[in-house]
């Protein structure tokens, strides 16, 4: 059974060179951010054969690096008898001298968010050089690299664009690209004409599969492909089956852990209850290939946390390193759990002890959400799972409230899907109730009304919240749609921070930030697995700083010294946070200082 | 562990596996071998995928060959053989156990 292809580093420099052969331009993702500010990660470049003209110092370009082999984008600082002494403009150092034979195109075109934009190309690349040459620019580690999978598929493109140069037009950043159009239509529940997918080109379909591995949505859209008997190119049906049996393999493991923990914590005398994913993978799809699961996620009660944290430990779970470049996931109540945790060769597990969002833990009837559970199975033990309506709210609340939409397409597929399996056993009016009785009906209703826009009515009509007229914002639906589908656009992980270099009051900020570094002692206690009354709280406040500054540290030194793309995702955050605020009936959006959501980490 | 099982063997699938149907197909998966390492999975195909679903943990393998045989419509002998190399390969592999 094969896995995803992954062409070696050397394998990626040999297809860029069979197409600069061919006189043919690459357009493809790069990632990295050695070559920061003036080519970032995310953006897309177009890699043009060198051809006749010789490279000029100044200019970007692809090339095999002279140590590693791989493929590497970088600026030509200097000419030497040997070839081009090559350097990233926010490396420490030169890459070394690289010949004529071993580049293997140029870059003649910058893209991000859909806009050409200046990458010191034409004469200012040589003014660029001398600086980079002088070790002006930075010093970034890490190279700009263009990933397998990017080249692998731009074959592709290649062939079918063969003579356009591999140029397309950028989509209007306000407007669904053809992709995204595409995508949604492939995956609409029921049944739908899907006859306008019929003539997608192969190239076509590689732009709507990168959307629907970005999205979490591959395996669903090849489910339906197929249901629906749309013909599809041979290489793409081969990767949609790649990815399917890729996430059903992952998925299999983790379930098969999750039931292994589950007997264990019954054994125990715990009360233990499967949320998110997992339940989703096994009640809801009923598939274990059609909804990729990130993380495993418990529900334990909050006298039982302690007990389940030490058993998880004495089964080999240790608390999870955060993966390199990605924000520490420690333990910070927000989240509502502890410290996630992993164990060699399982997956990272979550202890929660509340659903909601912080701000609205105490609307949130956890007794009642305890006493409406179901019982299931999940990964072949028995398990309790929330009942259906506690099950959507859920779900909401986690992608509209606690994550501001900076989530995938698939967690709002859940929703259909949810209603699709469970509908007899949904009650409407209960759900309504409930979402106001906990607070959250403006984030529950946006999310339906989210979910509707992209994939079409799913519930009877007439049933789902629904956002009232005269609410305040005049079209969350789209702002939420924007914060959703913003490519690249990850905020800076946390709703304070635009409060902290927003225009509010010294003494607001002040306030924040100790609120944010003594928490109060019980919210101590459940983050750091003590109990409530334990002496040894106050020891953990130098941790619980520590753990702030690792998370957030970075952005903030970004963000103070004025960097641009630390301001650009602060200016995301923004958005995100005065949508939140507004979902939580929170008087003046962002800027007031009120906000109601606290540290956010990257959605599953 | 018995590497050379007999038509009296009883075979269960090991704990440290789980199987699935995945895209059609009875995908085995070891537990232990990492998350997200889609590297060592292992598939069975249609006679393979009879043979392991019929490892219940009671049932001798003499009762799976009959099963297999009546199933497919093959000889006993040339199922017997077939079975037996299959659930050698199993317990080497460690997807399955012998019970006592």
């Amino acid at each position: 059974v094969g896995s995803e292809l992954h062409l070696s580093g050397s394998g990626q420099a040999e297809l860029l060179q069979a197409f600069a052969e061919k006189g043919a331009a690459l357009r493809t993702t790069v990632h990295g951010s050695s070559m920061f500010p003036l080519v970032r990660d995310g953006d897309v470049v177009v890699i043009a054969p060198v051809g006749e003209r010789e490279v000029t110092v100044g200019e970007v370009v692809a090339f095999r690096h002279p140590v590693r082999g791989d493929l590497v984008i970088h600026r030509a600082v200097a000419r030497s008898a040997d070839g081009w002494l090559m350097r990233g403009d926010a490396c420490a150092g030169p890459d070394g001298v690289v010949g004529a034979g071993d580049l293997l195109g140029r870059i003649t075109r910058v893209e991000r968010r859909g806009r050409p934009v200046r990458f010191g190309d034409g004469r200012s690349g040589a003014w660029v050089a001398g600086l980079s040459r002088r070790g002006w620019l930075g010093t970034g580690p890490g190279i700009v690299t263009v990933p397998a999978r990017g080249v692998r598929f731009v074959l592709r493109r290649l062939t079918a664009e063969a003579g356009s140069q591999g140029v397309t037009a950028p989509p209007a950043p306000e407007e669904r690209s053809a992709s995204l159009e595409r995508l949604l239509l492939a995956l609409r529940p029921g049944k739908v004409d899907r006859s306008p997918l019929a003539d997608v080109p192969a190239a076509g379909w590689i732009e709507v599969l990168d959307l629907a591995d970005r999205h979490g949505v591959t395996p669903a859209l090849h489910r339906n492909l197929q249901s629906a008997g749309v013909p599809i190119p041979p290489e793409i049906r081969q990767r949609l089956r790649e990815t399917s049996l890729a996430v059903g393999a992952r998925n299999a493991r983790m379930l098969g852990h999750v039931g292994r923990l589950l007997k264990d914590l019954r054994a125990a005398g715990i009360d233990v209850a499967v949320l998110k994913g997992a339940d989703l993978v096994e009640r809801v799809y009923a598939d274990v290939s059609l909804r990729p699961m990130a993380d495993v996620d418990l529900l334990v009660r909050p006298a039982d946390l302690q007990r389940a944290s030490a058993l998880l430990a004495s089964k080999g779970y240790v608390p999870a390193a955060p993966a390199p470049g990605q924000e520490h996931q420690g333990a910070i109540e927000e989240n509502l759990h502890v410290e996630p945790v992993r164990k060699p060769g399982g997956p990272l597990v979550e202890l929660h002890y509340a659903i909601g969002t912080p701000a609205r833990v105490g609307g949130v009837d956890m007794e009642g959400v305890w006493t409406r559970m179901a019982r299931g199975q999940v990964g072949g033990a028995e398990a309790l799972v929330l009942s259906p309506e506690d099950l959507l709210l859920h779900l909401c609340i986690h992608v509209a409230i606690h994550h501001g939409f900076d989530a995938k397409l698939v967690q709002l597929l859940d929703l259909p899907v949810v209603v699709d399996r469970l509908g007899d056993g949904i009650d409407w009016g209960t759900l309504d109730r409930r979402a106001r009785e906990w607070g959250v009906h403006r984030g529950v209703a946006l999310t339906f009304a989210l979910a509707g826009r992209l994939l079409g009515p799913f519930a009877p009509p007439g049933k789902a919240p629904e956002l009232e007229a005269g609410e305040g914002d005049p079209d969350p639906v789209s702002r939420s749609e924007r914060l959703l589908f913003q490519a690249g656009a990850r905020g800076v992980g946390s709703a304070n921070l635009p409060v902290l270099f927003g225009p509010g009051s010294w003494r607001e900020k002040a306030g924040l930030v100790i609120r944010r570094l003594f928490p109060s002692r019980e919210e101590m206690a459940f983050t750091y697995r003590v109990p409530a009354g334990s002496p040894r709280i106050v020891l953990l406040y130098p941790r619980r700083m520590l753990d702030l500054w690792r998370h957030h540290g970075g952005t903030l030194r970004a963000v103070a010294g004025g960097e641009a793309e630390a301001r650009r995702r602060l200016s995301v955050e923004k958005e995100r946070t005065s949508l939140v605020d507004w979902m939580n009936g929170v008087p003046g959006g962002a800027s007031s200082g009120a906000s109601s959501i606290g540290s956010r980490r990257p959605a599953p | 562990m018995a590497a050379n099982p007999t038509m009296d063997s009883v075979l269960a699938p090991s704990d440290d596996v789980v199987s699935r149907a995945i895209d059609g197909e009875i995908v085995i998966v070891p537990l232990d071998a990492g998350v997200g390492d889609a590297d060592d999975l292992f598939t069975l195909n249609e006679t393979g995928a009879a043979v392991w679903e019929l490892l219940d943990g009671e049932r001798p393998l003499a009762d799976v060959v009959d099963e297999v045989g009546r199933r497919f419509d093959v000889p006993r002998a040339e199922v017997e053989a077939d079975v037996l190399e299959f659930a050698a390969d199993l317990l080497a592999r460690g997807f399955a156990v012998e019970q006592p």
